[in-house]
């Protein structure tokens, strides 16, 4: 615990550094910074609706930051929180338009898409442990098999009646997250995320099994000796993960879209690597990065608008975010071994 | 002997790593044709001040001559021009290519071009150059590890050593591969070559060295000719205090069966047998101590009854009850607990506390938790008291495993397994690496679980600990087991059986 807070101060180190190289890079292209920062405020922070859009955009990459944060703590690379967040928005959607389940319909969508990603992070754990595959190329394989199953399906068997779109029909009003307030748009998904960060740090910090998972994640080897087997707990943290990624697509589809279409991620589940490294792979961190994300997302077309500042550069600033982790060595926890002396 | 300046001059060497000073004011001289010995518990600077020899370390003050020159190394490169050799505890020779090409890898370098038949020629020459047994158009990994050390040494006199150091290099040899090595470094000596030899054994510094100097927490405490000495003497300077000679308590009783192990067959990694029908038991109140050679299937045997690794056929029975297929959980509830080999990759969590090292198996106890969930001031009140009960250092329950020194890791991993009172339990190498102070603790712990009824079996290349500790003694050679008979429990015949030879021949 007395080593968090000099990574806290090189995690605002390696923030500083991004956004001091996105404003030499302004000047070098001729924006002003200070114009430029300015309409970004604007538009992330600058006044409801701007704070709505932000936290609209940080709570995908929330639900799936948490679950890359859940997986890496366990020692499992899940590279596939993208293609778990398409079947659960799939398998939330299919609820969704195909059943009518009234008061229990909203619940019932998000169990489905969070089963889904289970499933999917579950197929990847059980390739792993009973065959030795990588799960990191597991799961990149699984993320392109979701994302063409999306893409049939919106053709094809939950493609909409009328029209000519590929994308599944309107949810069921039934099976819609409710708004929080009345004229915004926040939807009861927003919370829900939150409501998962903090119980997955309540099973981290506080319970048996949370324990397990992290001996697991910090030395496979020596928690096999002491009894604790490593397969089991890579199986429930990478299943585990899938659900909390499946969980936010179909928070993305019954809160935010009300469809599914093709190509319907705008690759939450890669951003979300870089969201759980920001934040130290704690679920209080992944929530602080996923804002700072989700903000990038939301100041971005304010910046365009205002400044006349390509809205690309924010991507950028993802890109420099992810650089200076890996540069600081901040993105290996869970390759502690590697620092032991010896 | 020699009239020039010494083959190897270091004066006033200091180095710290951060707040810890290494060495302080180390002066050493080597002369040619003497072999030096370099005498200390681990963590007494032997390994900083060979680093810094050989120019993997720069000191912070301090020179080094070399023949009466300035050396001041930037790199291994530099020492090796200066003449300086060193023969690692871990070889560097590269297992695919044969003998001679592994000699001929450094000329390759410097001419661009190789020619199987003169490598092979080559390599004969400097073999009988050096009066090493070596076999050139053998792969190198298929060398014993005894031949791969002659390699080495043959590398480094072919690269123009003056000076040979010596890392501990009968740690793994069996005692006639060490003789062997010794009749070597005499005849190098003889031949006018500087030869540092680092050990932590007593018995071979007196058997080979005419001099030694004895390092105690970075200092060097003296300089002294071997014959002026004795062994009581240096034990004092490199521990200091005076070892209390550990008596042999018989066994407190005869046991029950614990553990009965039947033709037991293990794989090693690679396929090949680890272990082959290996029978044994192990009786409540007394040790087992199985002695051998690094390698010839003490991880294979351990693990295999662990349950970390399956075996391909054989029993294991404990408590009475078929264990042959149950989890590494499901043995440690009936009673199994294991201190394995390698304490850094297999012991602790190097990032987790010292708390959470020490719940690794405890954190399942009801008493320690509420349901599904710990208690992490109970889990850290336990640590607390098991780190004073084992004296484990420094005692900040809230630092992380890492942190602490190897002896004290060790002391944590045995704290762990020895409060889950195991009925049976395997040790291997538990005092490796260890100094004299914690290699005591560790034994101490270990005959007091024997007091207290558990069945111990003491897997261990060190002979000493298992002539101290074993109520019998078995050897272990190529996955084999034979039982040493009382009568030739001694280290010489055991040292025979660790090289292959029947009990039999040995008593002979």
């Amino acid at each position: 615990m007395s080593r968090s807070i000099p990574r806290v101060a090189l995690h605002g180190a390696a923030l500083a550094a991004a956004l001091s190289g996105l404003a030499l890079l302004l000047l070098a292209c001729g924006y002003s910074p200070p114009r430029a920062a300015w309409a970004f405020f604007e538009g992330a922070f600058g006044d409801v609706r701007a704070l709505t859009l932000t936290l609209l955009k940080a709570t995908p990459l929330l639900w799936t930051g948490l679950g890359v944060a859940l997986a890496f703590r366990v020692g499992v690379w899940n590279i596939g929180a993208e293609g778990q967040f398409y079947v659960g928005a799939l398998a939330a959607t299919w609820v969704g338009t195909s059943f009518e389940l009234g008061f229990l319909h909203p619940l019932a969508a998000m169990a489905a898409g969070a089963l889904a990603g289970l499933a999917w992070g579950g197929l990847a754990a059980v390739l792993k442990i009973r065959f030795g595959v990588s799960e990191i190329l597991s799961t990149i394989m699984l993320n392109f098999i979701a994302i063409d199953l999306v893409g049939y399906v919106v053709h094809g068997p939950l493609k909409e009646v009328i029209g000519s779109y590929p994308r599944s029909e309107r949810l069921l009003p039934s099976a819609r997250l409710v708004r929080i307030f009345d004229g915004n748009r926040l939807h009861l998904g927003v919370l829900l995320a939150l409501a998962a960060a903090l119980l997955l740090y309540i099973l981290l910090r506080w319970t048996r099994t949370g324990f397990r998972l992290r001996a697991v994640g910090c030395n496979p080897e020596a928690a096999e000796v002491a009894g604790i087997s490593p397969g089991r707990q890579m199986l429930l943290g990478l299943a585990l993960s899938g659900a909390l990624a499946g969980a936010g697509g179909a928070s993305e589809v019954q809160g935010v879209t009300g469809r599914l279409y093709e190509r319907f991620s705008a690759g939450y589940g890669y951003t979300a690597i870089a969201v759980a490294l920001l934040g130290g792979l704690h679920p209080g961190g992944v929530v602080l990065a996923s804002l700072f994300f989700g903000s990038l997302e939301a100041g971005a077309g304010h910046m365009q608008r205002f400044a006349g500042t390509p809205s690309v550069m924010v991507t950028l600033v993802q890109g420099l975010v992810l650089l200076y982790l890996l540069a600081t060595g901040l993105s290996r926890p869970v390759d502690a071994r590697a620092r032991e002396p010896g | 002997m020699s009239d020039g300046p010494p083959a190897v001059q270091a004066s006033h060497i200091s180095k710290r790593f951060g707040r810890v000073a290494a060495l302080h004011d180390v002066s050493l001289e080597i002369e040619a044709g003497r072999i030096q010995g370099l005498l200390g518990e681990n963590g007494a600077g032997k390994s900083t001040l060979m680093n810094i020899l050989f120019g993997l370390v720069a000191p912070d003050a301090g020179t080094l001559h070399v023949a009466g020159e300035l050396h001041a190394p930037r790199g291994p490169a530099d020492a090796r021009a200066a003449g300086i050799g060193m023969v690692h505890q871990h070889f560097m020779l590269v297992d695919s290519l044969t003998v001679a090409e592994n000699l001929a890898l450094h000329r390759i370098q410097d001419s661009g071009s190789y020619d199987r038949l003169s490598a092979v020629e080559t390599a004969r020459e400097l073999g009988e150059r050096y009066q090493l047994p070596i076999r050139p158009e053998a792969r190198a990994g298929d060398l014993s590890v005894g031949e791969r050390q002659w390699v080495e040494i043959v590398k480094a006199l072919d690269a123009g050593a003056r000076l040979l150091i010596l890392d501990e290099p009968t740690a793994v040899l069996t005692p006639g591969e060490s003789e062997r090595l010794f009749l070597a470094l005499r005849g190098l000596a003889e031949g006018g070559r500087a030869i540092l030899f680092i050990s932590h054994r007593l018995s071979e510094i007196f058997e080979l060295c005419s001099h030694v100097t004895v390092l105690r927490n970075g200092s060097v405490q003296d300089h002294l000719a071997v014959k002026e000495t004795d062994s009581s003497h240096l034990t004092r300077l490199m521990v200091g205090r005076e070892p209390e000679p550990r008596r042999r308590v018989p066994a407190l009783q005869d046991g029950t069966d614990a553990m009965a192990i039947q033709a037991l067959t293990v794989a090693r990694d690679d396929g090949g047998p680890g272990v082959e029908a290996v029978s044994l038991e192990l009786r409540s109140g007394t040790i087992t101590a199985v002695a051998g050679i690094e390698g010839n299937g003490q991880e294979e045997l351990c693990e295999g009854l662990a349950g970390l690794r399956s075996p391909s056929s054989g029993r294991v029975t404990l408590a009475g009850l078929d264990v042959t297929d149950l989890s590494p959980l499901e043995r440690s509830r009936l009673g199994l607990g294991f201190i394995p080999g390698d304490r850094q990759r297999q012991g602790i969590a190097g990032s987790m506390t010292l708390t959470e090292n020490l719940s690794l198996r405890a954190h399942r106890r009801p008493s320690l938790g509420l349901g599904p969930f710990i208690r992490p001031e109970a889990l850290q009140q336990r640590a607390r008291d098991l780190m004073e009960r084992h004296d484990i250092r420094p005692g900040d329950p809230e630092l992380p495993a890492s942190s602490l020194s190897g002896g004290n890791q060790q002391k944590l991993v045995a704290a762990r397994e020895l409060d889950e009172q195991p009925g049976v339990l395997l040790a291997l190498n538990p005092t490796r690496g260890l100094d004299v102070g914690a290699m005591d603790n560790l034994h101490d712990a270990l005959l007091e679980a024997r007091s207290q009824g558990a069945a111990i079996l003491l897997v261990s290349t060190d002979l000493d600990e298992v002539l101290a500790l074993g109520d019998s003694i078995l050897v272990l050679f190529r996955g084999k087991l034979s039982a040493v008979p009382d009568s030739a429990r001694s280290r010489k015949s055991i040292g025979l059986m660790m090289g292959g030879e029947t009990p039999e021949e040995s008593r002979a």
